[in-house]
């Protein structure tokens, strides 16, 4: 039998790919399951390698958990333990209801024996664990309870109970646990031959198993058993391995605490973390939505403040426009001589007043009417006009011309032909419905500019508006006009 | 279940005390707040270990009020079984003393770090640091101040030999440890219980070894170490221990009536471990002597008293589990009205703003179609 299982374990050694396939780790490890209550080095072995071989959750919590009863029957409550919180929070993180209730089931068991759950009661596996050593178990443990209380009958009743369930020859901790309560009966019944020889059956059966709670227990039971029958040197002999297992047991005892101690302060830690987790992601999700509103309110605020500043500029523009008067705020003459200019603007310097004064009244005069009848000429809207020509045109030098449009219009020769191109061009959108559909391009054609991005620029830092906006709005007017009527 | 667990916590704990004693003396200046501190140490060492932590910041660079804080946070990390943060705070008091150049304090934190490894089950680490313990003794020229702490050291080695069931070796250590505490200037009946408990374990081992008169010898001087003193639990330990020799000796009836002696002594103190000993003897004895309802009787009492005593040997594992599960549950509760607070006032703040932002946005547009009828106009 042994040998068939060893045989399976090195072909898996030297195949891993073969194990690596779940059903064939699950099947092994139902085999090692069956393996546990008598031979648990084994079934832990394999479950060792099913682990190692492991692809999905559910054979890792049942390779864990078989190892946790292996342990769980060697007396290594520790290490069981260890195998059973992982198998348990591996279940919790996968949903698997079954080995939750299960690997719970044998952690209170463990525990109440510890005595590390006082409020719990004396444990006894809870449904949800069956597997036969824990059947054997329980019934081991109320017929010890019956045989306490003075009912050795009832006790033989688990006795048979047991001797149903479990294969005696195969030896392992059910059939310890059998021998054990058959000798306490023979023990009560002051058989003590027969106790005797059943407690040694025990410890034959639980001699593979190495647990020291078990031997220490039977090792007492062996003592008195001695001594009732009067043999001292034997009492003396298995009395001191009572003591050495007793402190085998302690020590183990105290690993387990420790673990449990570990484990129940990282479930204190992991309730908590979940518990208030929610609480933070909320306030995350909360801070994200203030600062988001935050930001609206903040672009909100920009883009209502610039559209409303545009639309004041336009308001006084047009204001401006309707009374006909051209005069400029001295802030668009400066950005009007940065556009649109191939000469150098004149320097209107104190130094030239006195010459300026100097200059006839008449000749100035008639510059000025002449300049008059350029501005209603439309020949502004030429791509060509510069200050030269218009000079020229107008009988006269640059200087002298640039010095009367800066002293009477208040801004040089660029800013005071761009004006009246978006003058004019205003004033075409506005009365002349077909411009209302034309391209940027075209009216940046139609009054004069040669690019539409600088018409862009001049229009907008005249008007406040660009021509599109501007366009939009006065369509927008003319057809709220047509619904008013 | 064997006595001896108790017995080597008491020396440990009278070890550590010995050692805080000359900690203190080392320290003229008596601190409350370090003496609140070891008065927290076993029932609440999580309060010791604020005080603790406290010491550690406040002190003055005084490398003596240092160790001192450190070895408090040793002994209530111990006492809350978080043996790894124990020993690290004993190491660092360890440093701390070998940067004072004070080999009697080194050596105390030594022997203290042994007892710490051999309650951790770590045995070959305590033997370790014992050895290292040995060298510093062999150097030292202030022999006479260690004799305490090394009688310790001896004690620790056969603790460890006699758990490993090697009770020649462990026996050699008992009597090496017996002759230093006698010969050493520390307070007498501190002396005397650490030689009573010594001779006990060494009676243990006598046992084991089938030399009973030895170990009726060595019980009897446990005993006449202490009589006289008010250890009536150190006089009932080696009582039990005789009566078991007469057991193997076959005098059951003698063996009752010191078994008796001993609980009439100290059962009303309630040191489990010791009634569970006694109630054990005298199941065997009443067994051995066909008194089947004495038998029946002692050994029902001697199942509920170990049961009592495994659930007070849980007791503080339970309490410190408890005591952990119910500061999160408080500090869960305080973060979840931290967090709700802070819900609250967010959730204001962005009412605040989503209104503010509605309220500008009406009065812009407005403002706005008031701008574009004045332009129409």
């Amino acid at each position: 039998m042994y040998l068939r299982y060893s045989v399976f374990i090195m072909l898996c050694l030297a195949f891993p790919p073969v194990f690596a396939q779940s059903t064939e780790a699950d099947k092994l490890l139902e085999q090692a399951g069956d393996l546990i209550s008598y031979n648990p080095s084994e079934s832990e072995s394999i479950a060792e390698l099913a682990l190692k071989n492991a692809s999905d959750d559910h054979t890792k919590i049942k390779a864990h958990y078989i190892s946790a009863l292996s342990h769980y029957v060697k007396g290594e409550f520790d290490k069981s333990l260890s195998d059973l919180f992982i198998a348990r929070n591996l279940s919790e993180e996968t949903n698997n209801e079954t080995y939750l209730l299960k690997t719970r089931g044998v952690i209170n068991h463990i525990l109440s024996y510890l005595k590390l759950n006082t409020k719990a009661g004396i444990g006894l596996p809870k449904s949800g664990i069956e597997h036969l050593i824990f059947g054997a178990e329980n019934d081991w443990y109320k017929g010890t309870n019956a045989l306490r209380v003075g009912r050795p009958d009832s006790a033989s009743l688990y006795l048979q109970r047991i001797k149903e369930t479990v294969d005696l020859s195969k030896g392992g901790y059910p059939a310890a646990l059998n021998y054990w309560l058959l000798g306490d009966i023979d023990f009560k019944k002051k058989n003590f031959n027969a106790s005797l020889n059943n407690y040694k059956k025990a410890k034959e059966s639980a001699k593979e198993l190495n647990n020291p709670v078990l031997s220490y227990n039977l090792n007492q039971r062996l003592a008195a058993n001695y001594l009732a029958m009067d043999s001292l040197h034997q009492f003396q002999e298995v009395s001191d391995k009572a003591k050495a297992y007793s402190i085998l047991t302690l020590d183990m005892e105290n690993r387990a605490s420790s673990e449990v101690h570990r484990q129940k302060i990282q479930d204190s830690d992991n309730h908590y973390k979940s518990a208030t987790n929610p609480y933070l992601i909320t306030l995350i999700v909360l801070s994200a939505l203030m600062l988001i509103l935050l930001s609206l309110k903040l672009i909100f605020y920009v883009r209502n403040r610039n559209k409303l500043n545009m639309y004041n500029r336009m308001l006084d523009y047009l204001k401006i426009q309707g009374e006909n008067i051209v005069k400029q705020e001295p802030a668009f003459a400066e950005i009007l001589q940065t556009v649109e200019t191939e000469e150098e603007p004149v320097e209107t310097t104190p130094e030239n007043q006195p010459r300026q004064s100097s200059l006839l009244k008449e000749s100035e005069e008639h510059l000025l009417e002449a300049l008059e009848k350029f501005e209603s000429s439309n020949k502004y809207t030429n791509k060509d006009m510069s200050l030269g020509k218009l000079a020229s045109q107008l009988n006269t030098n640059t200087k002298y011309l640039s010095e009367v449009i800066n002293r009477h219009k208040g801004k040089n020769f660029n800013a005071y032909i761009n004006e009246l191109r978006i003058n004019y061009i205003t004033n075409k959108i506005k009365n002349t419905p077909a411009y209302l559909n034309y391209k940027v391009s075209y009216l940046a054609e139609e009054c004069g500019f040669s690019s539409h991005s600088t018409f862009t620029t001049v229009f907008k830092s005249i008007v406040g508006v660009s021509p599109i906006v501007f366009v939009d709005f006065v369509r927008e007017g003319i057809q709220k006009e047509e619904i008013s009527n | 279940m064997s006595p001896k667990k108790t017995y080597l916590n008491i020396l440990l704990l009278s070890l550590f005390s010995s050692f805080f004693f000359a900690v203190l003396k080392a320290q003229d200046k008596s601190d409350s707040l370090y003496n609140a501190g070891l008065v927290y140490v076993y029932d609440q060492p999580d309060k010791a270990i604020e005080i603790g932590e406290k010491l550690i910041k406040s002190n003055d660079g005084k490398p003596e009020a240092q160790i001192r804080a450190l070895l408090l946070l040793s002994n209530a990390y111990a006492s809350k079984r978080n043996y790894e943060q124990s020993l690290e705070e004993a190491l660092k008091a360890r440093t701390e003393a070998v940067r004072l150049k004070d080999q009697v304090l080194e050596f105390g934190i030594l022997i203290k770090i042994a007892a710490q490894y051999h309650a951790l089950g770590v045995n070959d680490k305590a033997l370790q640091i014992l050895d290292e313990s040995d060298k510093l003794f062999e150097s030292s020229d202030k022999k006479d101040l260690l004799l305490m702490d090394m009688g310790s050291n001896y004690a620790i080695k056969g603790y460890i030999y006699s758990n490993q069931l090697s009770c020649d070796l462990a026996n050699e250590y008992f009597n090496k440890a017996i002759k230093l505490y006698s010969n050493s200037d520390n307070n007498l009946l501190k002396r005397k219980m650490n030689m009573s408990i010594v001779s006990y374990n060494k009676g243990n081992c006598f046992v084991t070894l089938n030399q009973l008169d030895s170990a009726k010898l060595s019980y009897f001087q446990s005993k006449e170490f202490v009589s006289g003193y008010d250890a009536k639990t150190l006089q009932a330990f080696p009582m039990r221990g005789l009566a078991e020799v007469y057991t193997l000796e076959g005098k059951y009836s003698v063996a009752i009536e010191e078994l008796n002696a001993a609980f009439e002594l100290a059962g009303n103190v309630g040191d489990l471990e010791l009634n569970t000993g006694i109630y054990r003897g005298l199941a065997d004895n009443y067994l051995a002597l066909k008194d089947w309802d004495n038998f029946q009787k002692y050994d029902r009492l001697y199942n509920e008293t170990f049961q009592q005593l495994k659930i007070s040997e849980r007791n503080a594992i339970n309490n410190i589990i408890a005591d952990y599960n119910d500061q999160m549950i408080q500090k869960e509760k305080a973060t979840k009205t931290k967090y709700r607070i802070a819900m609250l006032v967010l959730g204001l703040i962005s009412l605040f703003i989503f209104i503010s932002l509605i309220k500008s946005e009406l009065i812009f547009r407005k403002k706005f179609s008031k701008i574009k009828s004045e332009i129409r106009s």
